[in-house]
């Protein structure tokens, strides 16, 4: 019989909330951790299976002004689930527990950011959360070579870190080219590091094709991704399954 | 930015507040941690008129790319160009500082957001979206009672499902409508003409003047949340 507990989470979980941050959004440190919260008036809550914390919600007390009048609304943010615990309703029933307790506070509403692309959005919508307005997101990218380089340089250290991460970085071993009108870029990594680097070098396993807006506004979107691929604004060449790979690797979307 | 333009950015930040719905509520504690923050230092900068505070922009730059996250001006200052003028400085300082480039994000609808359609390339498709649930309806009201009585609205009643509340004087009209669609209009992210067309809002009676009461209840907002979480 699996046990689980939700509760409050205290300063001895930080270590398990790193982890959980690191698997969900991006290499966490625990010292982030704290200060997050400390520094925000926020409640942290987790679900405990077995002893491991295994999933989290946290809800930061805020007041939107309408006006001038503050009308309290719960900031859900965290919501993150260790990568093998995922699908057993952990964190429904952490969503459950975060809105009583903001009920409890006299709060009317809760509110939250997240991704289109996300599945965590199916969770919300049935929590009765509706999708209100879209964060727009303008980019004028002088370097885009060089935002690669930095963006490569942290999906080794994210991917190094997460269950699924790793077995991508295990069996990617190609070198892609992309290639846009105003500049290209290879990318190979060597089993640890991702080397990007200007113009096509050697022979590519998969080649990207597209504006070089578009191949940008890919980096960590699959919808996007996804979108112009359908629509011919992006055009790949490779094997289907280093394509499939790419997508996850460009996108950082490991699940459907 | 100087130190001594703190209390102007602040001040920029309440009157804008007292006209907008979305703002945060944002306390002391909240602008200490703003100065203090080294990934916004030498990103902020402001436009003053003899020494007063007119409007600012703040921005942070990750990965070398220079980001302005929040571009506020005084509303007496809509439609004057200055915020036109403020975009384009702070992003030519954003380019100087980051040499990857610059971008910059809003809420859809905000009205920062015409002024970034001018200056930038077009968007990325929406990927972040803000989503709302209603979790407890007279809550929600008594919030709505106090937004109407900071508008002046006197004599509208507010029922959602089981529940309903007025505003104060004696009840003129009737809005009935979802919780849900409540918060929007609330919040601004739903417009009142629109929900009443599609009927998921109905208002008791139908006449002129209980129109004009719910107009003034639920006028046009533009939501402009400016804080991810």
């Amino acid at each position: 019989m699996v046990r689980v507990v939700i509760r409050r989470a205290g300063p001895r979980d930080v270590p398990a909330l790193r982890l959980l941050y690191t698997h969900a959004f991006q290499p966490t440190a625990s010292r982030d951790v704290r200060r997050w919260m400390t520094q925000v008036p926020c409640e942290v809550l987790v679900a405990v299976v077995d002893g491991v914390v295994a999933s989290t919600v946290a809800t930061e007390h805020r007041a939107l002004l309408v006006d001038g009048v503050r009308i309290r609304t719960g900031g859900i943010a965290g919501v993150a689930t260790l990568w093998e615990y995922r699908g057993r309703g952990l964190a429904t029933r952490l969503l459950l527990e975060a809105h009583q307790r903001l009920r409890a506070r006299g709060v009317s509403n809760a509110s939250l950011f997240t991704g289109h692309n996300l599945p965590a959005i199916r969770i919300y919508r049935r929590h009765g959360y509706t999708e209100e307005s879209d964060w727009v997101s303008f980019q004028d990218i002088a370097e885009p070579v060089t935002l690669l380089q930095k963006r490569f340089a942290y999906r080794a250290k994210w991917l190094s870190r997460t269950p699924g991460g790793k077995g991508l970085l295990a069996r990617w071993r190609s070198r892609a080219h992309l290639i846009t009108p105003d500049w290209r870029a290879t990318i190979a990594f060597d089993g640890k590091k991702f080397q990007v680097s200007r113009g096509r070098r050697g022979q590519a396993a998969l080649v990207m094709r597209g504006d070089s807006q578009q191949v940008i506004h890919c980096l960590g979107d699959r919808l996007t991704f996804d979108r112009y691929r359908r629509q011919g604004r992006i055009s790949l060449r490779g094997e289907r399954s280093i394509i499939v790979d790419w997508r996850r690797l460009l996108t950082l979307e490991m699940t459907e | 930015m100087t130190e001594k333009d703190r209390p102007g950015i602040v001040a920029v930040y309440r009157a804008r507040a007292a006209v907008s719905s979305g703002l945060m509520d944002r306390g002391p504690k909240h602008w200490r941690a703003r100065w203090r923050d080294k990934g916004t230092r030498g990103l902020w900068w402001v436009a003053d008129d003899r020494g007063r505070i007119l409007g600012y922009a703040c921005g942070n730059a990750r990965d070398n790319v220079g980001s302005a996250f929040e571009v506020l001006w005084l509303p007496e200052n809509d439609g004057t160009g200055l915020a036109r003028r403020l975009f384009a400085k702070a992003f030519a300082v954003y380019r100087h500082k980051a040499s990857v480039g610059r971008g910059m994000g809003g809420m859809a609808g905000s009205p920062a957001l015409s002024l970034m359609r001018e200056a930038m390339p077009p968007p990325r498709p929406p990927g972040t979206v803000f989503m709302a649930a209603v979790i407890d309806e007279e809550a929600l009201l008594r919030d709505a009672v106090r937004v109407l009585g900071r508008r002046g609205v006197k004599g509208l009643a507010v029922r959602t499902g089981r529940h309903s509340a007025r505003s104060s004087g004696k009840t003129l009209a009737t809005l009935v409508t979802t919780p849900q669609i409540l918060l929007g209009l609330l919040l601004g992210i739903r417009e009142l003409g629109t929900e009443l067309r599609s009927g998921d809002v109905r208002l008791t009676p139908r006449h002129g003047e209980a129109r004009e009461l719910a107009a003034k209840a639920f006028p046009p907002r533009k939501f402009w949340i400016q804080d991810g979480w």
